[in-house]
């Protein structure tokens, strides 16, 4: 663990996890908890079990909805997204995504098909009572929350298994990440590239993280094909087609993983636009073109000169 | 001439009084906010009304930076931050 505590590893939500903590005494305690909230947040927001809260409201037909406090508190942060996005992120995107062909776990897609694509449903139509804890959609309408549950779960899993604790966690969801209580003396050193599953040698960066989130979304990942078409899981909100490839990855640090990864997403999506979008925000991120330019924006840091 | 003083003291009195009232009336308004602090009554109604692109105060909240910027670090890293 180069000094920097205990780690455990295991998967959920469709993804890899990653716990830390720096006191290797507080692991078990720590993964345990994350391993909690994972299970809460699976059960709540997945788009592929038939038992899930998510999936209930896109079967309702339009009906109202009793809801857990969990899924009301993630139905407000994927709103609050599509609010800070203009719509980029849209947790209405649901049938977008069956529609072009992500319509199952990522691992059971198959190639082939038609290309079809469909305008996300409009998250303005969108009926909480946060009072009664119920969600209504139109019928017709399907929710998909993948844009913000995963980064809202890594961030009340590192605030929850940090409680308590004397030493800091990290957390990370497939390269989500959110810390809470005390970095390591150094930061978290974390290496910031195109696929998380990457190693930790593969071309990127790495940075010290000493507080809040840090999310990073990419083209390269999750790709299938349809029809002559290759296709990716970013997809316009406007259109339900794939972003443009204008960024094919976005690293944004941030004051909690949300916060990171709705920008990092909504910048895939932005494209040209996203650079000022991010200054003006004052969001340190590192944005790679297709060719493999990088950008780095509101202070994110440059990278040492490789040793020689 | 009795009439014209009398009428001078009832206007005397009358603007007293009404110094004397609203002077009251902001004494105790500063004592009650004092002593009771004030709370969000929510409207369920209302609530149930809007959608919660409407409701939730975090409307006006915008994306937030962390309160330490990252550094370049030369260690080895913990984890590593991907697409997935």
């Amino acid at each position: 663990m180069n000094g920097v505590g205990a780690s455990a590893r295991w998967r959920a939500l469709g993804t890899s996890v990653v716990v830390i903590a720096t006191q290797p005494r507080e692991l078990t305690d720590a993964a345990a908890t994350v391993r909690e909230v994972l299970d809460q947040v699976d059960h709540a927001c997945s788009r592929f079990r038939d038992d899930s809260e998510l999936c209930r409201i896109n079967a309702a037909g339009g009906s109202r909805v009793p809801v857990s406090r969990l899924f009301v508190r993630a139905t407000r942060c994927a709103l609050r997204a599509a609010r800070l996005t203009d719509g980029d992120l849209d947790p209405t995107i649901g049938s977008s995504l069956r529609v072009a062909g992500y319509d199952r776990d990522f691992a059971a897609i198959r190639a082939g098909g038609p290309v079809r694509f469909a305008r996300a449903g409009g998250w303005q139509r969108i009926e909480l009572d946060d009072a009664h804890s119920t969600v209504r959609v139109p019928a017709g309408i399907e929710l998909d929350y993948g844009a913000t549950a995963k980064a809202l779960a890594a961030d009340v899993a590192a605030a929850t298994a940090a409680e308590g604790l004397a030493g800091g966690v990290l957390v990370s969801l497939g390269g989500d990440i959110a810390t809470a209580g005390a970095p390591p003396a150094d930061g978290w050193a974390v290496r910031v590239t195109d696929d998380h599953s990457s190693q930790a040698t593969d071309e990127g960066q790495t940075i010290a993280l000493r507080s809040g989130g840090l999310a990073t979304s990419s083209t390269t990942v999750r790709r299938w094909r349809r029809g002559d078409s290759e296709l990716h899981h970013i997809l316009d909100p406007h259109t339900g087609a794939p972003a443009d490839d204008c960024w094919r990855t976005v690293s944004v640090a941030a004051a909690c993983c949300v916060d990171a990864n709705i920008a990092s997403t909504a910048a895939i999506v932005r494209g040209e636009r996203a650079p000022d979008w991010l200054e003006g925000l004052g969001l340190p991120a590192r944005l790679i073109a297709l060719d493999g330019t990088v950008t780095l924006v509101a202070g994110w840091p440059a990278p040492d000169p490789e040793p020689s | 001439m009795a009439r014209d003083a009398g009428l001078r003291r009832i206007s005397a009195v009358t603007r007293w009084l009404t110094v004397g009232i609203v002077g009251l009336s902001g004494a105790l308004a500063l004592i009650a906010s004092q002593a009771f602090h004030g709370r969000t009554v929510s409207n369920a109604s209302a609530a149930s009304s809007l959608s919660a692109g409407q409701t939730s105060s975090a409307a006006s909240e915008g994306l937030s930076p962390a309160t330490v910027t990252p550094t370049p670090t030369p260690a080895a890293p913990v984890v590593v931050s991907g697409g997935s």
